[in-house]
Formats: structure tokens, C-alpha cells, sequence
């Protein structure tokens, strides 16, 4: 995969405690193509953030890279020091929009001011044109451009959170990573914000690594998508493979799990139990304990992620994986495919 | 001492009934501004956090109210269960008002209501373990503290087998057993009325759907009624057999659930409803059209308070809108200027100069 803007492999994160250790993150592979949208999807806990974290190399100063690497258009970035990445690598290639971002602007400093600080640490650029980039930036995520010079406060929760993903492309990065970027939002304001994002793809070339529980959010604006249980990638793919044919029970668990709102009478799907405590080193699946069609063999070595049927961009850690559509078969049919019960609730077939 | 609750309860009454209910608020926020606020009183400065709330809640109903943060549903929750005393307006309780309630009623209220909290991560005491927070409402209500009765309620929620659960800490437990504690709490003093806050909004997926089933077994098998708050239309729709839309203080549309989604009236609600996700790539839906925020509480339009917003805004959204029966099934009201007549409602509004949800 010679155009992978972002490829992870094989990649561990441990955080050291007290007594022992916990593996947050195991094995975990995936590749982001320049100009993808992506989504990480998964629970609480399951290590999606740190994930993230490492790719940001900003782990918590407890946690490791333990094995594995992290390549950034082929070359590796999960080495470098501290200042080496600050330098070459964050704000300049990949921008951050960390969880509760609508509490990550400095409330004692204009917005435009924060511009002119994060673009004087990475750029030469004179100030008028870091405010002519940032004006044309708040156009472009919705904002009124007379508002540059406010202060977070003087901004609605919506629009901060705008006014951040524009301080984010202020650099135009390749990459942007989104931590949650529209859970503290209701449900318009995370609309007009989805909206933003599917059309910012079109005017610029940039790619988005968006993490977040909502799977519905993935399956509409992104074209691929990886989910997490238990510091494991579940499965990964293009979201309509991983939605057509999921192969792992935790992602065809998920997925019914999800209400939709366009089926009110269908009963949605439980999964009981919790991810295991993931200390020392994970070598079994982690969802084994909550899997219905868990077998001895499941806690018997880590699982391997794996193509499904031959097709290398779809791959799922499933031990089971080709006995699956038949296991399942009773979770998978009467799904929906792109028609609504709801009168109100009409799209359009893609 | 005047007589007890119960002696004087009305069987035909609803269990909960606010009528023209308003709740505002004082923003000042010192003694200066507060002497000016008395000095020159404008009701413009004052937060409408509530403002003119029709709602009756029938026995063994349970009813849903939606709408963004900041429209007032969670002002109208704390109404409901006495917290705040509605600066207007009235709230009934099983057709008696609350503002004649003596402290013995308060107390009788205070166990037959109950409510149940956003954040179950904040919503128990850390240094209790189940046993101690589930024994404390019966402690307070004089109530047989027996251990029979907390592992019958254990087992209620689906902690089971409850010796696992019983001794546990809070930071012992995930947050859907978490939330389930909260809701045993509420539950083990048998209570009429369950206030529900956005119950589900914090857990994870997978937990979600076993909440919301034991909240829907629990009103269906122990005859509770329930209010259930939430900005996410589809779990409301999961458990809620009517649904009220609220927007900046006033409600938009009441109809039963299947009705408000099949067939929704109001702009808002219309817009409401279609921006949320839908969990199939093959689902091509439109992004939504609206712009803007939810205005500012302390700053509202005359008229309609989506009318800046509306897609669909005439001259007459100036006026207040009625909330008038529409066409369509089981009771369907909307406050809109799109379904009636207008004559009729300049001729309202001229008469009464509160014209509104009292109109009826």
C-alpha cells in the first residue's frame, strides 16, 4: 500500500502502574489513505484514544510504544523525540482535535492570537497571512470571519468547536485526528458539523482520523473503519464491506446494538459483561468473555487479524470468522439496506 | 394537621399535571445588579428557562420530552419533582397542587417521585457500598430496611446474583451497573413517578439498549409512570409512549412516539428528527439544512422561537403560535403557523394577550 498517508502495524501500547502493567493497545493494524476519512470506532476503555495518543506521540508519560511502528508517508514517526516530532510532524502534517476540544481553546487569548502562535512556532509566514488564512478558514467551517478576534467565551459550544477544527487545518496538515469532536453536541449542531466535514473534503486534500462511540457518524461520513474491543482491532475495512459482511461478533454485535431511529420497534441488541482488565500481556481475545460463539481455542492465543475472504482490505481477528455468517446468521438477516419503515426518514439508495 | 396525601387523592386525577407552568431565572449575579434588577424590573433580563408548559402525565404512561441544551427540559424535570417552585403556574400532583402541600405531603412526594440521574459516574456516594446506598431511602421514608428488600431490587435492576453486587463500592462497579444502582435506589421505596434525566446518554452502546429495556420492563410491569429526558430522539422512541418537543422554554409539538416520528409537523421537529444518524452506509441521507444555534435564553424573539431558524418562516411567525391540534393520530398537537388558520389566531392573540398553550 504504497499511498497509505498513515500506516499502523503490529503496534503495542503498555502503560506502566504500580503493581503491573496494562496492555492498552495490542497488535493493532490499519492504514489511512490520503484523502480517507476513517473511523475508530468502539467502547469506553477499549483503547481507542490512546491509540490516538501514540500516533500524536503524546502518550501519558506511563505509557510506552511496546511494539511495532507507526509510518507517516512511509516514514517512521513512532521513534522520534519529542522535539523532533513537534517540529516536523504536529501541526505541520497532523493536527489534533482532542476529546472535549470545546475546552481546549486558552480562554484568556483571542482565537486569532492562538493562530498567530501556533503558526510563528512552525512557520515563517508573515501575521497578515496567518489571519488571511484564518478568516478564509472560518468561512469555511461556517464562522462569520469578522469573529477572529473573540474570545472562546464570546462562542456557542458549536462554534467552538468549529473555530477549533479551523485552528486545526491552519497549517494544512495531511492528516487530522478527531477525538470525539461532535459527542458534547446535540444532534443539529452535530449535523451542521458533519456537514462541514464532508465538505471540507472536497475543497481540500486532507485526510481525517475520526475516533468516536457512534458508529451510525462513521457509517455516514467516512469510507473506512476500524473497530476496537479491548485494546484489539476487531475488524477493519471499507464501511460498507465491514457493514455488509462484518466477520467478527463484537462489530455484527455492535452494529445491532445501535438504535435507529428508523426502526422503533426493533429490540436492540445487548452485549453483557465488560472488556477483561487487559493487565499483562494479552494473549487471548478480549471479547471472548462477552462473545456468544466463544470457544476454549478463543482464550488460546491472541488472534490474528486476518483478510476475510481474500480481500486485504477487509480483515477481522476472529478466530471463527468464516463459520461466522452462518453463527450469526439470526443477527444479520432482516438487516436494513438503505430503506426506512419511517415515512418522514426517506434517503435516497446509493 | 390537614389531612394525608393519600386521603385526598383523586383516582381520575393524572399523577402529574403542570398547568402554564414558567420557570425563570435571576442571571445577577451580585448585589449591584440584583438592587437594579429590583429597581427596574424588565422581564427581558430574566432567563425563560421554562415558559408556559402544558403536560399531563396519565398513570402508567410514559412520556418522553426532547429538545437541545438549553431548551429547558432538564429546568422542567427539577420543576416536576419540586426542586424549583415554578415562578408561575401550577404543578399538580394526582390532582392536588403543591403549592398547598404541607410538610408531610412534601415528604410523601418526595418518595412516591424519584428521579434518576445523567451522570451515574457522580450520582452515588463514593464511600457507600450498594447495600448502604440502596438501605439510605429507607431509612429516610421509615421503611423496613430488610435485606430481603434490597436483594429483591437488586435482582429487579439485573444485578444478579445480588451477594456479588451487594458489598461493592462505587468504583467498583461499570457504569451501566452504575446506572442500574441509581435506578435500584430509585425504585426500592416503590415509587409512581420515575423522572428520568437522559438515563442512557453516558453509557456505552452495548449497555444502553439493557438500560433502556429494564426502564421500559419496569413502568410496563410495576405501574410506574415515568418522565424521560433526553436530547436523543431515538432512544426516547424505545421506551416512551408520547413524546413532547420543547424548544427555548415552550413545547412545539406533543403526539404519540410513533406518531412524532412518522409524522412530524413542526419545522423544528422535522429537522430535528432528520439529523439524526443513521447506522447504514447504504442510507443516503441529507444533511441538515437548519443553521445557527438554539437562541439565547435571555434574549427571545417575539413570536415563534424558531423562526430565525425555520426554513419554512412567514410574517405571521411574529405571533406567538398556538399549540393546536394537527391533522393526524392519537391526540397530535402542534404550535406552528403552517396547520391552522390564521384569522383565527390574530383574533386570539388580540383578546388575549397571553395567547398560547392556555388558549384551549
Amino acid at each position: 500500500m504504497a499511498d497509505s498517508l498513515l500506516e499502523v502495524t503490529n503496534l503495542d501500547v503498555t502503560y506502566r502502574t504500580k503493581r503491573d502493567s496494562v496492555q492498552a493497545v495490542s497488535n493493532a493494524s490499519f492504514s489511512i489513505e490520503s484523502n480517507g476519512y476513517f473511523g475508530l470506532v468502539g467502547e469506553s476503555g477499549c483503547g481507542k484514544s490512546t491509540l490516538a495518543r501514540a500516533v500524536m506521540n503524546s502518550l501519558d508519560t506511563n505509557g510506552e510504544i511496546s511494539g511495532g511502528e507507526i509510518r507517516y508517508r512511509g516514514d517512521p514517526i513512532h521513534n522520534l523525540s519529542d522535539r523532533e516530532y513537534k517540529n516536523s510532524v504536529r501541526w505541520d502534517e497532523i493536527a489534533f482535535i482532542p476529546q472535549s476540544a470545546m475546552n481546549s481553546l486558552d480562554p484568556l487569548t483571542t482565537v486569532q492570537n492562538q493562530a498567530l502562535e501556533i503558526a510563528q512556532a512552525h512557520k515563517d509566514w508573515s501575521n497578515e497571512k496567518t489571519l488571511e488564512k484564518l478568516r478564509e478558514l472560518f468561512d469555511i467551517v461556517g464562522l462569520p470571519q469578522s469573529r477572529i478576534a473573540d474570545y472562546p467565551h464570546q462562542f456557542s459550544g458549536g462554534m467552538k468547536q468549529r473555530a477549533i477544527i479551523a485552528l486545526s487545518l491552519l497549517l494544512d496538515p495531511s492528516l487530522v485526528i478527531a477525538d470525539e469532536p461532535t459527542t458534547a453536541l446535540d444532534v443539529i449542531m452535530q449535523d451542521q458539523l458533519l456537514k462541514y466535514l464532508d465538505e471540507l473534503r472536497q475543497e481540500r486534500d486532507f485526510s481525517l482520523l475520526m475516533i468516536t462511540h457512534d458508529i451510525a457518524v462513521v457509517f455516514e461520513l467516512c469510507d473506512s473503519i476500524a473497530v476496537m474491543h479491548g485494546g484489539q482491532i476487531a475488524e477493519t475495512g471499507g464501511i460498507t464491506d465491514v457493514f455488509d459482511e462484518p466477520r467478527h461478533p463484537y462489530s455484527i454485535l455492535l452494529q445491532r446494538a445501535f438504535p435507529d431511529v428508523r426502526f422503533p420497534d426493533r429490540s436492540l441488541e445487548q452485549i453483557e459483561g465488560t472488556p477483561p482488565p487487559l493487565s499483562g500481556s494479552v494473549d487471548y481475545c478480549t471479547f471472548a468473555d462477552r462473545c456468544p460463539w466463544a470457544e476454549p481455542d478463543c482464550r488460546d492465543g491472541a488472534p490474528p487479524l486476518e483478510p476475510v475472504g481474500g480481500d486485504a482490505s477487509h480483515l477481522t481477528s476472529c478466530i471463527r470468522s468464516d463459520e461466522m455468517e452462518e453463527l450469526a446468521a439470526s443477527h444479520l438477516e432482516g438487516r436494513s439496506t438503505g430503506e426506512s419503515s419511517v415515512q418522514s426518514i426517506q434517503g435516497s439508495e446509493q | 394537621m390537614a389531612t394525608e396525601l393519600t386521603e385526598r387523592e383523586n383516582e381520575a386525577a393524572p399523577v402529574m399535571e403542570v398547568r402554564n407552568v414558567e420557570k425563570h431565572f435571576d442571571p445577577s449575579s451580585n448585589v449591584i445588579e440584583k438592587l437594579r434588577a429590583r429597581l427596574s424590573p424588565d422581564s427581558r433580563s430574566k432567563i425563560r428557562a421554562v415558559d408556559g408548559v402544558d403536560l399531563t402525565l396519565e398513570k402508567e404512561q410514559v412520556q418522553g420530552v426532547i429538545g437541545e441544551s438549553g431548551c429547558g427540559k432538564s429546568t422542567l424535570l427539577l420543576t416536576l419533582i419540586g426542586e424549583h417552585l415554578p415562578s408561575e403556574g401550577e404543578l399538580l400532583y394526582k390532582g392536588n397542587p403543591v403549592s398547598e402541600f404541607s410538610k408531610a405531603d412534601w415528604k410523601q412526594f418526595r418518595r412516591e417521585v424519584q428521579i434518576i440521574f445523567q451522570d451515574p459516574f457522580n450520582a452515588i456516594n463514593p464511600h457507600f457500598t450498594v447495600r448502604q446506598t440502596l438501605k439510605e431511602p429507607l431509612r429516610i421514608h421509615n421503611i423496613d430496611q430488610t435485606e430481603e428488600r434490597i436483594r429483591e431490587v437488586l435482582e429487579q435492576v439485573q444485578l444478579r446474583p445480588a451477594e456479588q453486587y451487594i458489598d461493592r463500592h462505587e468504583s467498583e462497579l461499570s457504569g451501566g451497573e452504575k446506572q442500574r444502582v441509581a435506578i435500584a435506589r430509585a425504585l426500592i421505596v416503590d415509587p409512581e413517578v420515575i423522572l428520568a434525566d437522559e438515563p442512557v446518554s453516558m453509557l456505552d452502546v452495548s449497555t444502553q439498549a439493557s438500560v433502556l429495556e429494564l426502564l421500559e420492563d419496569l413502568t410496563t410491569e410495576y405501574g410506574a409512570s415515568m418522565m424521560y429526558v433526553s436530547h436523543d430522539l431515538s432512544t426516547v422512541s424505545y421506551v416512551c409512549d408520547r413524546v413532547n418537543v420543547m424548544y427555548l422554554g415552550r413545547l412545539v409539538e406533543k403526539a404519540p412516539t410513533k406518531e412524532i416520528i412518522n409524522n412530524p409537523k413542526h419545522p423544528y421537529t422535522q429537522a430535528l428528527i432528520r439529523a439524526i444518524p443513521i447506522p447504514d452506509p447504504h442510507f443516503e441521507r441529507e444533511w441538515t439544512q437548519i443553521k445557527g444555534a438554539v437562541g439565547d435564553a435571555q434574549d427571545l424573539p417575539t413570536g415563534c422561537r424558531f423562526k430565525d431558524r425555520c426554513p419554512e418562516r412567514m410574517d405571521i411567525c411574529d405571533e406567538r403560535p398556538l399549540l393546536r391540534p394537527v391533522d393526524g393520530d392519537g391526540g397530535h398537537e402542534a404550535a406552528c403557523h403552517l396547520y391552522y388558520d390564521h384569522e383565527d389566531v390574530v383574533a386570539a392573540s388580540a383578546t388575549d394577550g397571553h395567547a398560547g398553550v392556555d388558549a384551549e
